[in-house]
């Protein structure tokens, strides 16, 4: 007898995953820093989660790193996940802000990449590196 | 042989400066580490420096603003490698040749996060912390902060967490296989604070509260030393500070007077090279 094949068809998630983001926008810093600063995702699993570090870097201060936030998310689903990070400069709370969806996560990195807190660390890495 | 003395402090968001001075001045202090400290570094640094420029600020590279550390050496010897909102990673070169890494840290708090929260962040910042060790090849590495655990708390004991164990010779064996995964120990010597045989305190953390369980004093503050470091570590000189050398930091009933100066009672100890 002719051996079937016997496995389903498995639908292809047409979006990308939160990793995938993440490291596009990590690319996008570079370009926005004229490459003097990049971004670094750091994967790592905690029980049954996937844990994504997103890191500013200074090449030039040594690979100094900086970590901006994280997310978490199930290792078998990407949403729901948290984000976690600290809004405002001496904040005592980490705010966690639960995401549904890849616009909303999308939504959340323009918030947290506009922030007055990020935006001040982006600047002095910057420009301590363009001193060097 | 030459001689690090460290002091850390979490001085609960007061200007403590007078405190603070009198401490590094009558213990010698080389390295200081703050956490929550609200005063500007110039201010402090001016204040330090009455006798003269003896120690450099903060490394200007370093964004965590949730820790302070003040030298006696300058600031390009102790770079800062990695940080985040609530740890800075540090590369410590000795004029002796000799190099380390430092870890100053301040963990979540009890008030705001679960057992559950804090021992996942456990995991998290060791993670981070062994990453960095392998990143820089390098394994000789002090840990110290507000980890808002006690050295018992599954966090700081666990494998996957800090690993942290009470017994130097433990450590010495340096690392121990679970479940095929290797995980190395960090020698945690703040066990041995508990208690009030020869102090008049039992920890660094004083907080009673209406439920059936309730230690009352807490070791949140402490040290954790990996095991090629342990030979670094004076073993007798690990003290909770409970004077700053002209006033107590005590109340009557010598718990932190938290009124006056910090909840949190500062953490000395001395490194030989």
């Amino acid at each position: 007898m002719e051996m079937q094949n016997l496995w389903p068809d498995f639908a292809i998630e047409p979006t990308k995953s939160p990793k995938a983001i993440l490291k596009e926008q990590a690319g996008y810093l570079m370009a926005k820093t004229n490459n003097v600063l990049s971004a670094d995702v750091d994967t790592s699993t905690y029980q049954n989660n996937l844990i994504h570090k997103f890191y500013v870097v200074a090449p030039a201060m040594n690979n100094y790193r900086f970590e901006v936030f994280y997310i978490v998310h199930k290792i078998i689903n990407f949403y729901p996940l948290s984000i976690y990070w600290y809004p405002e400069e001496n904040d005592p709370y980490k705010e966690s802000i639960e995401i549904n969806s890849d616009e909303e996560l999308i939504n959340a990195l323009r918030k947290i990449f506009n922030a007055p807190t990020t935006v001040k660390i982006i600047s002095s890495l910057l420009s301590q590196s363009l001193a060097e | 042989m030459s001689f690090l003395n460290v002091l850390f402090w979490n001085v609960h968001k007061k200007d403590l400066t007078t405190q603070i001075v009198n401490i590094v001045h009558s213990r010698d202090i080389d390295i200081l580490i703050l956490a929550e400290n609200p005063v500007s570094q110039i201010h402090l640094l001016q204040a330090l420096n009455v006798k003269g420029p003896y120690y450099f600020l903060n490394h200007p590279l370093s964004q965590c603003k949730k820790i302070t550390i003040l030298t006696k050496f300058h600031y390009t010897s102790i770079v800062p490698i990695e940080e985040g909102d609530r740890l800075t990673v540090r590369h410590i070169n000795l004029p002796t040749g000799e190099d380390f890494l430092l870890t100053a840290l301040h963990m979540v708090d009890k008030s705001n996060f679960n057992s559950e929260s804090q021992n996942e962040a456990a995991s998290l910042v060791a993670d981070q912390l062994s990453k960095v060790e392998n990143r820089l090849q390098i394994n000789r590495h002090i840990v110290i902060g507000d980890f808002n655990m006690n050295p018992f708390e599954i966090g700081m004991i666990k494998a996957n967490g800090f690993h942290g164990t009470m017994s130097s010779e433990v450590a010495r064996k340096g690392s121990r296989m679970v479940q095929q995964r290797e995980y190395p120990y960090f020698y945690n010597p703040t066990w041995s604070l508990f208690g009030d045989l020869n102090k008049a305190v039992s920890g660094t953390y004083y907080y009673q509260h209406a439920e059936h369980v309730c230690y009352e004093w807490n070791v949140f503050d402490q040290v954790l030393i990996r095991p090629d470091m342990i030979n670094n570590f004076v073993k007798d000189s690990l003290e909770i500070i409970q004077t700053d050398g002209v006033t107590s930091l005590l109340t009557r009933r010598n718990v932190p007077n938290k009124k006056t100066f910090s909840d949190h009672l500062p953490l000395f100890f001395r490194l030989k090279f």
